[in-house]
Parts: C-alpha cells; sequence; structure tokens
C-alpha cells in the first residue's frame, strides 16, 4: 500500500473554502451512503441483466421477479445513488461558486439520513409489490411524504448555498446545480399528486408518467450531471471554456425545451396524437442545447489532461452529447415505430445514469473526497484501473443492449415480402437471437460494477490512517478564511 | 498554467481557483472572437432548419389537436363527432342484428336449410309486402309455408317487443334487419323504416306465432 | 436577490407551462370523452371489469408484466402490431377510460396483451392452460411458480389443480391472486368498434403503405361535415 501523499497547500488554487469544512459531515454522509447506494442498486441492476437473458434466474422467489428487480435497480441507482451524490455535488460547487458559508448544514445531515431511509423503504416496498408502472416513479406512493419532508430539510441547504452568494454573476454550473435541485420535487409531486394523491383515470396517467420520468430525466439528472461537468472541466484544465457566452442559450433552451418532450414515449400509442407529436417536435428543438454543450466542451477532447477525474468527466459528456444525438434520431414517427418497446428504452435511460451521470460523479468524487477527508487516494493505479473499466464497460454495456434492441426491433417487423405475412418468428426465437447481446451487456454491467468496487476500495484505503502517520489535514481542517 | 509543477495523479490538483474560473466566465463575456461569430451564424442557421422541421412536423402530426385523433394520417375527425354519433346505416345495423340471431336458422348465406328453414334469398315473402314480412318477425311464424317452390313446416321465433318474445328487439332493429335481407344475395326490395314497424306492431295485437294462411290475407296497407 | 428570482421564476414557470399543456390539456380533453354508447349493440363502451379481473389488474402491476408486456395496439401502416394479430384495430384512449391502473406496459419482451382475452378464446388457450403457462414459464417468459402453492387433497381433488406430478395425495393449486390474474388476462379484449378508430381496411397482399387515396376519399370526411 502506498503511503498516502501529503496534501500540500502550497498551491493558492486549493484554499481551504467554507463548505468542504462547514458541511463536511453531511457532504460525507451524501457520497457514502449514495456509493452505498450504487453498489446495491449495481448488485440489483445485474440481477435484471441476467434475468434479461436467463428468466429463471431466480424467478422462484417472488421478490426478485423479473418486473420488481428492474424497477427497484432504477429506483436504488436514481434516487440512491443519483440523488445523494448528485446533490452533493450541486451543494459543494454551489457553496464553492459562492462563496458563502454554507447555511443549514445541521438540517440536511438530519434530512439525508431521512431521504435514505425512505428510498429503502421505496426499495424494500418495490421488491415487496408495491410499485408503479411508470419508469423513475416506481416507487411506492407511501414513501412519498417521508421523502419529501426529507428533500425540503436538505434541498432547501443547497438553494440557501445558491440564494447567499456573494457575487452577483453567476456561472453556469450554478445555474444547471440549482435548477435540478428546483426540478426533483416539481415533477416529483406533481407526479404524486395526479397518479396518488387525486389519480387520473386511463391513459392520462401514462401521459402524467411519461411527462413526469422524462422531465426527471432531462432536468434533474441531467443537470446535475452538467453542473459537475461544467464545474470540474474548467477547474481540472485551466482553460476557459469555448464559446462560454452560449451556455446561457444552452441552459435555457434545455429548461424551457425539455419538460416538453416526455410524451414522445407515447407515439403511437392511444392517446391523441398531438401528445407525442408535441415532444417530438421539442425533441428536435432540443438539438440547440446539445450543440451548445458540445462548442462549450469540443476543444476540451482535443487537449491532453494528466488529470484522471477529468478523463471521468469527458466520458460523461461524450455519453450526453451521444444521447443527445441519438434521442433527435430516434424521435421521428419514422423510426420509433421500430425502436419503441424494444430494449432501446433501456439502453436510453442507462446512457444516462450509468454513462453520462455516473462517470462525471466519479471525476467529482476524486476531486472531492481528498478534500473532505483531507487524504490523498491511496493508489493511483486503481484510479486508472477503475478509469479503464468505466468507459470500457459502459461501452461494452450500451453496445449490448443496442443490439439487442435493434435485433428485437426488426425481429418484431420482419415481413416475408412475397405475401406480406408475418415472418414466424416467434417470441421464443426473438429470445435466442436477442440472447448473445443480451449476455454481452450482463459483461459490460459487471465491468461497470467493478469499477465502482475499485472505487470504493480506494476510498476505504485512503481511510485507513497510514503507518507512517505522513498525511496533514492541512486541505480540510484549515480554518476557513 | 498555474498547475502544480509535479501533480499527485492520487489527488486531483484544482489547475484554478475558483475565484480565477469565475473571473474568466464572469460577464460581461470576453467581445466575440472570430470563431465565435462563425459559431453564431452556424448555431442560428441550424436552429432555424431545426425549427422549420419542427414547425412543420407539428402542423403536420397534430391531428389540430383533437382528442379524436389517434391516426395522424387519418382526415380530421371533427370535434362533436364522439356528443353526437354519426347517423347508423341500417344496412350495417341489419348486417350485425342477422349475424347475431338469424344466421344459424337461414344460414349466412341466405339459402337456410332444405327441409328445415327456409331460404330468405328469392324469397316472396321477404321481397313481397312488407307488412307481411314484419308480422313474421315480429310474432314468428309457424306452420306450413310455400317459400319458392317447397314447402316448410317449421317454426320461426318472435324478434319483436311483444309478449312471448324472447328477443325484444327494438323497432329500429328490426327495420334494419328486414332492409338488411331485403337487399341481400340479389334481393332488391326498398328498406323498411322504423316508423312503419311500430306502426304494425302498434296496430296488431297478437301472442302467438302466424300462420302461412293468416299472412296471405293481409293486405297491404294503403 | 432580484436575479434569484427571475431565475426561479424561469424555471418554475418552464416546467409549469409543460404541465399545463400537456398534461393538464390532455386531462381535460380525455375527460370529456368518457364511454362511448354504441347504438349497434345498444350499450356503453368499454365496460367496467368485473370486480376479479380488476384485483386481476393489481396482481398484474405488482408483478411488473409491464416490463415485458405492453397492453397497446398501434394502428395498421404502424410497426406490424395488426399483422401480428394483436388486434383489429388500433387502441385509442377510450379503451382505457374506466380503468384505474390502466398498463400501457414499456417493452415487448412478450407479446402484445390488450386483446389476449379474445385470441385466448379463438385459440382454445383456457384457464388451465394459462395457469400450466404461468407456473412453467415458456421461452423468455419467467415462471411465477410462487403464484400456486402446493396442497393436501382433502376429500376431492381440486377442479383448477395443475396436472402435475406430484406426490399422491397432493395437488398444486393456484392461489387467489392467480385466479384473479387470469381472470384479467381472460377479460382483456378491445373488441368493440369506437368511432375514432375505425378497423383497419387491410390490403390482401403486400402491404404496401395504405394509399393516401383512400383516407381522403370524400365518402370517408363527410361526416365531419355533418353540422
Ligand atoms: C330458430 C330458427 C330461426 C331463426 C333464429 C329465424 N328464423 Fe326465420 N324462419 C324459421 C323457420 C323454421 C321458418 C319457416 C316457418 C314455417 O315453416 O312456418 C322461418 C321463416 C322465415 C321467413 C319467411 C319465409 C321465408 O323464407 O321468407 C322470414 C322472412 C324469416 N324467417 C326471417 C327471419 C329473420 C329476419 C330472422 C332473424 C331476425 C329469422 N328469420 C330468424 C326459422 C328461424
Ligand atoms: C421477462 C419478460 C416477461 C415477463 C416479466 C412476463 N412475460 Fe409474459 N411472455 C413473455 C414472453 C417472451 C412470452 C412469449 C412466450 C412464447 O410465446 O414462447 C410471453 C407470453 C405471455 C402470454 C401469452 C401471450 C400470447 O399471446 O400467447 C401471456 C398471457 C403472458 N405472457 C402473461 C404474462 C403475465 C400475466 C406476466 C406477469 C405475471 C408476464 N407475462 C410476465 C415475457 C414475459
Amino acid at each position: 500500500m502506498n503511503a498516502p501523499a501529503t496534501p500540500s497547500s502550497a498551491s493558492s488554487n486549493d484554499e481551504p473554502v467554507a463548505v468542504e469544512t462547514q458541511a463536511r459531515w453531511a457532504l460525507l454522509l451524501l457520497l457514502a451512503l449514495g456509493i452505498k447506494w450504487f453498489v446495491a442498486g449495481g448488485f440489483l441492476a445485474l440481477i435484471h441483466s441476467i434475468q434479461l437473458h436467463t428468466p429463471e434466474f431466480l424467478a422462484r422467489y417472488e421478490w426478485f421477479t423479473f418486473g420488481r428487480v428492474q424497477a427497484a435497480a432504477e429506483s436504488a441507482l436514481v434516487f440512491g445513488w443519483v440523488a445523494n451524490v448528485g446533490f452533493a455535488i450541486a451543494w459543494w460547487l454551489l457553496g464553492r461558486l459562492g462563496g458563502e458559508r454554507p447555511r443549514g448544514a445541521v438540517g440536511a445531515l438530519i434530512g439525508v439520513a431521512f431521504w435514505n431511509a425512505g428510498v429503502t423503504v421505496g426499495v424494500i416496498g418495490i421488491l415487496a409489490g408495491d410499485l408503479g408502472p411508470y419508469a423513475l416513479l416506481q416507487m411506492p406512493a407511501y414513501v412519498f411524504p417521508l421523502l419529501g419532508a426529507a428533500y425540503a430539510a436538505f434541498g432547501v441547504a443547497g438553494l440557501a448555498a445558491w440564494l447567499d452568494r456573494r457575487r452577483a454573476d453567476t456561472y453556469a454550473a450554478q445555474w444547471y446545480a440549482s435548477a435540478a435541485i428546483f426540478a426533483l420535487p416539481w415533477f416529483y409531486s406533481a407526479a404524486y399528486a395526479m397518479l396518488s394523491l387525486y389519480p387520473v383515470t386511463g391513459v392520462s396517467q401514462a401521459i402524467v408518467g411519461a411527462w413526469a420520468g422524462e422531465g426527471l430525466r432531462l432536468v434533474w439528472i441531467a443537470p446535475l450531471a452538467l453542473a459537475a461537468a461544467y464545474y470540474l472541466v474548467p477547474k481540472l484544465n485551466g482553460q476557459k471554456l469555448a464559446a462560454y457566452n452560449y451556455a446561457d442559450v444552452g441552459f435555457w433552451a434545455l429548461i424551457v425545451l425539455a419538460p416538453w418532450v416526455g410524451t414522445r414515449a407515447l407515439v403511437g400509442g392511444p392517446v391523441p396524437v398531438w401528445v407525442p407529436t408535441v415532444g417530438v417536435s421539442c425533441t428536435l428543438l432540443l438539438t440547440l442545447h446539445y450543440l451548445i454543450v458540445a462548442s462549450n466542451f469540443k476543444a476540451v477532447f482535443r487537449r491532453g489532461s494528466p488529470s484522471q477525474a477529468l478523463r471521468f468527466v469527458l466520458v460523461g459528456i461524450a455519453a450526453y452529447l451521444a444521447s443527445g444525438l441519438t434521442d433527435t434520431a430516434l424521435a421521428f414517427r419514422s423510426v420509433a415505430q421500430y425502436t419503441q418497446f424494444t430494449y432501446l428504452g433501456e439502453a436510453r435511460l442507462t446512457l444516462l445514469v450509468l454513462g453520462v451521470f455516473t462517470p462525471i460523479a466519479f471525476g467529482a468524487l476524486y476531486f472531492l473526497l481528498p478534500r473532505l477527508t483531507g487524504r490523498a487516494w491511496a493508489s493511483d493505479g486503481l484510479i486508472r484501473t477503475h478509469f479503464r473499466a468505466t468507459w470500457i464497460g459502459l461501452l461494452i454495456l450500451i453496445a449490448g443492449l443496442v443490439g439487442a434492441g435493434l435485433t428485437q426491433g426488426t425481429a418484431l417487423v420482419a415481413i416475408r415480402a412475397a405475401d406480406g405475412q408475418i415472418a414466424a418468428q416467434t417470441f421464443a426465437e426473438i429470445f435466442a437471437a436477442t440472447r448473445p447481446w443480451l449476455l454481452t451487456a450482463t459483461l459490460g454491467l459487471g465491468l461497470e460494477l467493478l469499477g465502482g468496487v475499485l472505487l470504493l476500495v480506494n476510498g476505504i484505503l485512503q481511510l485507513v490512517p497510514a503507518s507512517d502517520a505522513a498525511h496533514s489535514d492541512t486541505l480540510a481542517s484549515a480554518p476557513a478564511s | 498554467m498555474r498547475a502544480d509543477p509535479s501533480p499527485d495523479p492520487r489527488q486531483e490538483r484544482s489547475a484554478q481557483s475558483d475565484e480565477a474560473l469565475r473571473q474568466a466566465h464572469a460577464s460581461p463575456p470576453a467581445e466575440p472572437t472570430g470563431s465565435n461569430v462563425g459559431l453564431s451564424v452556424g448555431l442560428a442557421i441550424v436552429f432555424a432548419a431545426v425549427a422549420y422541421v419542427a414547425g412543420i412536423y407539428l402542423d403536420r402530426y397534430s391531428g389540430r389537436f383533437s382528442p379524436l385523433a389517434y391516426n395522424e394520417e387519418a382526415p380530421p375527425i371533427a370535434a362533436g363527432a364522439a356528443a353526437v354519433p354519426p347517423p347508423i346505416d341500417p344496412v350495417v345495423l341489419g348486417k350485425k342484428q342477422y349475424a347475431a340471431a338469424c344466421v344459424t336458422c337461414h344460414q349466412p348465406t341466405g339459402l337456410g336449410v332444405p327441409g328445415a328453414f327456409p331460404p330468405l334469398a328469392g324469397s316472396e315473402w321477404v321481397t313481397g309486402n312488407e307488412e307481411r314480412v314484419i308480422r313474421v318477425v315480429l310474432h314468428g311464424l309457424s306452420g306450413e309455408i310455400k317459400v319458392g317452390d317447397k314447402v316448410f313446416n317449421g317454426a320461426m321465433p318472435s324478434f319483436g317487443k311483444v309478449p312471448g318474445s324472447g328477443y325484444n328487439w327494438r323497432d329500429d332493429q328490426i327495420a334494419a334487419v328486414l332492409t338488411y335481407v331485403r337487399q341481400e344475395w340479389g334481393n332488391k326490395a326498398g328498406p323498411i323504416t322504423p316508423e312503419k314497424v311500430a306502426e304494425v306492431r302498434t296496430k296488431v295485437t297478437r301472442d302467438k306465432p302466424w300462420t302461412a294462411a293468416e299472412l296471405s290475407a293481409v293486405e297491404s296497407a294503403p | 436577490m432580484k436575479p434569484s428570482l427571475y431565475f426561479f421564476l424561469g424555471v418554475f414557470g418552464a416546467i409549469a407551462l409543460s404541465w399545463a399543456a400537456i398534461v393538464v390539456g390532455s386531462h381535460r380533453q380525455l375527460r370529456a370523452l368518457g364511454t362511448h354508447f354504441d347504438p349497434l349493440d345498444n350499450m356503453s363502451v368499454p365496460a367496467a371489469m368485473s370486480g376479479q379481473a380488476a384485483q386481476g389488474q393489481r396482481v398484474y402491476q405488482e408483478l411488473g408484466c409491464g416490463a415485458c408486456h405492453t397492453q397497446q395496439v398501434r394502428r395498421y401502416g404502424y410497426g406490424w402490431d395488426q399483422n401480428r394479430g394483436w388486434g383489429e384495430r388500433q387502441s385509442v384512449a377510450r379503451d382505457y377510460a374506466l380503468q384505474t391502473h390502466p398498463q400501457l406496459g414499456q417493452a415487448r419482451i412478450g407479446p402484445d396483451l390488450a386483446n389476449f382475452g379474445e385470441r385466448a378464446v379463438k385459440a382454445g388457450v383456457d384457464r388451465a392452460k394459462l395457469y400450466r403457462m404461468l407456473h412453467d414459464g415458456q421461452g423468455g417468459m419467467p415462471a411465477f411458480s410462487f403464484l400456486f402453492e402446493r396442497r393436501a387433497i382433502v376429500g376431492q381433488k381440486s377442479s383448477a389443480a395443475l396436472a402435475l406430478p406430484v406426490a399422491p395425495g397432493w395437488q398444486v393449486v393456484p392461489t387467489s391472486r392467480a385466479e384473479a390474474l387470469v381472470s384479467y388476462l381472460l377479460a382483456l379484449k378491445q373488441d368493440y368498434a369506437l368511432p375514432e378508430a375505425p378497423a383497419a381496411v387491410i390490403p390482401a397482399a403486400v402491404p404496401a403503405t395504405p394509399a393516401p387515396a383512400a383516407s381522403t376519399a370524400p365518402a370517408a370526411t363527410a361526416p365531419a361535415k355533418t353540422p
């Protein structure tokens, strides 16, 4: 084991900041719980991935039946991993850029504890059978009050960090972070009200589900990732972002347009045609946002960087742009009719959570954790291996799901040209044809999770006090200026 | 730039302080550089093109925002169509009634079953006097009857809202089924209106099936 | 403070606008539709589900069947749902008007079930076969054996008992949840006509894209012009 290096405070860039000293415990708790959920959610996701190609796996246990495991994995990753770590990063960078002492750190600590209790109840509830039918809104309704109260306790701390900022002019990372903190309760409570409290009947439910689910993806998860990216990239490479004067247009394009795109998932379905059509049109307009994000970060890809954290962030940005591109392409009716209801839907959410958010969050963790613990990471090699596992795993995972989706999509519409009858592709045959792809996806996911384990190991080693006591706490415990 | 000369890869160094980062990105932004102008024009053109396509798309596939448009390729349905159902085509209704009740005896071909059920196709009872055929379906028919050149002797149930009927069809249903059989399988007789059926039903009280002989006596109303 | 206010109003307003237009807008439209009175059949369609079937819908949701099965037939010429025999017309909002837990579904790892009840009758799939399928799983569909229980035969063997090799004196019978689920599956039918969803005119030969001439024929637009 390497001896932890001595973080020196010689560099003026690494001045201690108030948020890291005063909200240290709340931040550490958020990150620790987030990583816990990454492991738990990843484990469930692995079971789900195995069940995709081996349906009989754990099928004997009602709690691990296919639909429940899928919903539980998704909820654990989104409301456990993304919510905790995403909020921690947002709060932290708002504090850093705002330059004020954080307020409400104690309230946040309590809120975080209750939030995680709520998510635990929610995930167990799903496994016990109380699951909703809409993506990202699968947790049982009875955890909502708990989640809502808990979020109020720590979300407020995040917003306070934004409102308390010392300077009038603001930076892109701050916009994305505060908008994300604000959007989660908006979409979630609207969905809760219309699906559980005063439930609407019939397909209106599906419309609420599509609207809120996609809203959470694009106006909560994506901005959390973008906030971290906008902060970390210039922070780590020391450069000004290119075309930064467009960043605000890019931001507002996302905020104004993204809430409209969700219902495109219902294209061809039993809803009036205008409902998905509006979604498709807005998806096209949303390209403006992706173009601006691409121009902001384009130059960063060309320059090499010694920073491992930056490499993680770049993987996430690349995945984000790829997801924007495919979203646009898959939006059209002519394409959607073949890709709808296939594994591509799963690939989309996986790409956002594991492809966009997760690598960026890893990058942020590699930067942030040493500043909170006052110790350097134990091993450089582990970080490098983690990075490789992340991007290779991600590629294999997405390739597997996309391959399975395309195979399934083409098989569903295979037609014998001669007589116009459907080729006799039974679902058992389609299943057999997609199986190799699904096995590939499991491999990729396994690799991705292995990377997470490496991070965990590295983190634990970091905390183990080194024998030579060469470390010092200068970074984290020096009094704030 | 200001990066630590010997960066330790195990603890990411900040390449610039938060203050420097904000200064660099503070508004008002640095005056647009040449590449930025190019970007502005490029973005504007791309966005205009995308907005154009999105607008056309919305117009073409929105079904005029009607709650009844589920097929964007079909012509729009009027907004009130749900409240005011379209007028019923008696032939369509009649076909449905026939398939539901008559077909078991008189067969889909309308040819009946020799020796058991008389044909409706080409039957003078069907295409002839309205009053008679209405009575057959309203009250039923039994005893010997000659259809074409064959003689049948069976029992046909009553279908009207009359005593002893297991069917209790409305007047419009009876009118529709008769209209249907009078124009199907090469039959060429005019439609029968629900009003006519109602008239016969109120005019005649009968609680048992007719016989062919009785019906032969019925004359067409003036 | 002021810029923050505008910022939040902007974010709040952007989301609120989409909510009002898409969610509330469509909800108001759809609520006004209600069920459809079919004068041909002299009844309102769709009919409400029976109590047991409605319970079965809950079981369906609890087991997450929607992760693999959709319940929505798309129109002819859009995907090949109707060629696969999943329905004679496309599903529309009114088909679900009375359902408190509509299960439109997310993926098609298995076949669409919107008209499964109808299909089952035609294919001679009865309750016993469905129990067996749920108990054993089949070709990509996992088994749901926990919906059944092994019970000692008391008196007569249950008529619903599965034909499985079990120890003498024992039987495997569906639980009440399995019974409700199967009732629900058999009740899945969209076999009535709705004015907004005319049955597709399926060309006999190669499925060319539906001729636009047919859909713009004056006859088809006539009802729209009636006052
Ligand atoms: C249970 C079998 C049965 C059903 C159902 C039935 N019929 Fe008949 N129908 C008969 C029989 C038997 C006769 C001949 C009666 C007799 O021999 O007196 C007959 C005679 C007739 C006749 C007169 C003879 C002819 O061939 O023109 C008409 C008209 C007729 N049926 C119409 C209908 C219509 C319309 C329906 C459906 C609404 C219907 N029937 C349903 C059995 C049936
Ligand atoms: C892992 C995905 C998966 C899950 C979960 C799943 N199914 Fe299936 N289901 C399938 C596949 C694949 C088939 C096609 C099997 C075949 O034809 O060999 C199928 C077939 C069926 C069929 C027969 C359809 C037909 O038209 O023949 C019914 C009914 C059915 N499933 C009901 C259910 C119910 C009820 C549940 C929930 C308890 C469920 N399925 C859960 C994948 C799934």
